[in-house]
């Protein structure tokens, strides 16, 4: 979303907000009774939440940002991406994580075995779609693009290494590219590249 | 009316069936494709180089445009008929749409997914994890619930593409995990959930709701303690005629009445009852186990001479919701979970089951000698069979001759799709390739694995 709104010049206001407490004050269960964030309320008082829904509409509300592109076809595609990426690769790379701090209980390999199969095969996937493109969807930033360089953020300092980022060459590139934009590089400059991939850190 | 396209799915796919809803409501016409054989057609190269990523459903219409991931196709076909509303009628209601379906897209289908693996044993059971994926369905139901209290829809009161996705994947969830105590919490939710699927112009596309009567439950192998499962069903309701079994078998206040330990020691089996048989099941599974299945003095042959049609019947096994099934190991696992939890009938049973087919594109199916002529009080000992469909044999037609042979012989086919892997259910089975898997029980059960590429031999 923060992307969203940086990219398409859309003015935000972000309010004081601490997690875990804030979220379950009664006021903001009334507005957002889900409890989670982000949520986004208009000036007009109108509510919403989950990430991808919110950016969507935010993109829509700014049409020259071409950010959701005009036609019903390309909108879908950005859909498609978008939905890929959420469910198939940043899902499972915030599941690694969550094993490797012991969120899960005792770390098992298996189980870190599996997920890193599903990220691996959704990476594989974009990073042919890639190979001759430079956006992900038609020849402008989109919110495919911004999704996938949100989940590359993550992955990067923890579950691509050396190897495996000169496998996904194309998707590091055009991370690197979605980085460089004026109006994103506070959000995704600075991103640590793993040297190892992510290891079991969890507290014996 | 012409069609859009076609849209490659199967009748069962519910994400299909939710685009294939979708479509109706909005007076839009889809062809299904007239010869799709889903694991075979989907991995040729003509479909990949359509649809790189090798799922369906996917969507390729009349003008070239090709479309995948079942929710973003289901939205697509929506924006086509604008006129039914479908994902609301301004910009703030079509935000809400999406806001309600990716909540369940992410919340409620993901996770729920994940523990029908993980209690079918496709994923490792891990304790934590499947607490933590029930919190998360059980607080998603909560607010679909609570969201429900006054409205009859999610969005403004007329049915849009988020009823269709809830409505569907609670149909889904009811027949599985959602048992009849969380019926009895999240009513709105079952409510809304038998509106929309019983809708004239989709009910046939749903199809018929089926409830469980008690949900999906984890077995550890067996002799291991239950572990209490940290779901808000406590008792889930138990079938009428098991409860009074359970009760004379549990001395201590578990509220689990899932029969771990085999009931013989305390109730008589009823397939004890049955007269003597004089094929020696025995003898069965060590034919098998130490002839060649197929060819003249394999164990085929020992079972046609053998076979006891009034004392044993044959059947068929098939999992039911295949296009769940990922990786090929993960579905063996599966099999092998349900084996496990089927130690109490191994007196009674012999299966031979396999997954057929590559990562995401696989089916399991097989074949199981069992006792008697019925197989539910045989199956029914584990939580799974729910989760499967049964049908019984007859030797005497050959397409069931050539099924059952094959699979026994672990070179079954269906419908393009190879026999990848496989498990048996015997007293002993042993092999000598590659990673070979032990899991004891008190009866010193041994299960491994032979790869495909192996020799047919089990040794």
């Amino acid at each position: 979303v923060n992307a969203t709104v940086a990219y398409s010049g859309l003015e935000i206001y972000r309010p004081e907000y601490t997690h875990f407490k804030d979220n379950k004050s009664p006021e903001y269960l009334a507005m957002f009774p889900h409890g989670k964030m982000p949520a986004f309320k208009s000036t007009s008082g109108f509510t919403l939440v989950e990430g991808a829904a919110i950016a969507r509409y935010l993109a829509a509300r700014a049409p020259e940002s071409g950010l959701l592109p005009k036609s019903l076809e390309d909108q879908a595609l950005v859909d498609q991406w978008v939905h890929l990426v959420e469910s198939e690769l940043f899902d499972n790379t915030v599941f690694t994580w969550l094993l490797c701090q012991g969120r899960f209980g005792p770390y098992s390999k298996e189980l870190h075995e599996i997920f890193t199969t599903k990220e691996r095969r959704a990476l594989s996937t974009i990073n042919k779609h890639l190979e001759d493109r430079t956006y992900v969807v038609g020849d402008r930033i989109t919110l495919a693009d911004l999704t996938l360089a949100n989940a590359l953020a993550i992955m990067l300092p923890h579950t691509l290494d050396k190897e495996q980022r000169t496998n996904f060459s194309n998707v590091i590139k055009h991370f690197e590219l979605i980085a460089a934009e004026p109006s994103l590089k506070e959000l995704f400059g600075g991103i640590k590249y793993a040297e190892k991939l992510i290891q079991n850190e969890s507290p014996k | 009316m012409t069609s859009i396209g076609t849209l490659w799915t199967i009748p069962a796919q519910r994400s299909g069936q939710v685009i294939r809803a979708v479509a109706a409501l909005g007076g839009l016409v889809l062809d299904l494709p007239a010869e799709y054989t889903h694991y075979e057609d989907n991995k040729k190269p003509a479909f990949l180089a359509k649809f790189p990523h090798g799922k369906i459903p996917a969507l390729d219409t009349k003008d070239g445009f090709k479309l995948f991931e079942g929710t973003t196709i289901a939205r697509y076909v929506a924006t086509l008929a604008p006129n039914a509303n479908l994902l609301g009628s301004d910009a703030k209601e079509n935000a809400l749409v999406d806001q309600w379906v990716h909540l369940v897209d992410t919340e409620l289908e993901a996770p729920a997914t994940m523990v029908g693996q993980l209690l079918r044993g496709g994923i490792p059971y891990n304790k934590p994890f499947h607490t933590i994926l029930l919190e998360k369905v059980t607080r998603t139901l909560g607010t679909l619930n609570t969201h429900l209290a006054t409205r009859t829809f999610f969005v403004n009161e007329r049915i849009t593409f988020a009823d269709l996705v809830i409505g569907s994947m609670i149909q889904r969830l009811v027949a599985i995990i959602i048992d009849p105590e969380m019926r009895a919490k999240f009513p709105n939710v079952i409510r809304h959930m038998e509106t929309v699927v019983n809708q004239p112009k989709v009910k046939e596309i749903f199809g018929e709701i089926q409830y469980c009567e008690k949900a999906l439950q984890f077995t550890p192998p067996a002799k291991e303690k239950k572990e209490k499962e940290a779901k808000p069903a406590a008792a889930p309701a138990p079938k009428a005629e098991k409860k009074p079994k359970a009760k004379a078998v549990d001395d201590d206040d578990d509220d689990d009445d899932e029969p771990l330990v085999p009931e013989e020691p305390k109730a008589k089996n009823p397939l004890d009852l049955l007269p003597k048989s004089t094929m020696n099941f025995d003898d069965w599974k060590r034919a098998y186990s130490n002839k060649e299945t197929r060819g003249a003095g394999g164990a085929i042959e020992w079972f046609y001479q053998n076979f006891d049609k009034e004392g044993y019947s044959v059947w068929r096994i098939d999992f039911k919701y295949n296009e769940e099934l990922t990786q090929i190991f993960m579905s063996s696992n599966q099999i092998g979970g349900l084996f496990n939890r089927l130690e109490a009938s191994r007196k009674y049973l012999f299966g031979s089951v396999g997954v057929l087919g590559t990562t995401n594109n696989s089916v399991i199916s097989g074949t199981l000698i069992i006792r008697g002529q019925d197989v539910k009080p045989i199956v029914e000992v584990g939580p799974d069979y729910e989760s499967y469909d049964f049908k019984k044999l007859d030797l005497n037609n050959a397409e069931d001759k050539v099924f059952f042979e094959s699979a026994l012989a672990w070179d079954l086919e269906i419908d393009g799709k190879k026999w990848a892997d496989g498990k048996t259910v015997s007293r002993f089975h042993h092999c000598v390739k590659q990673t070979v898997l032990i899991l004891t029980t008190s009866a010193v059960q041994i299960i491994c694995i032979a790869f495909r590429h192996s020799e047919t031999s089990k040794y």
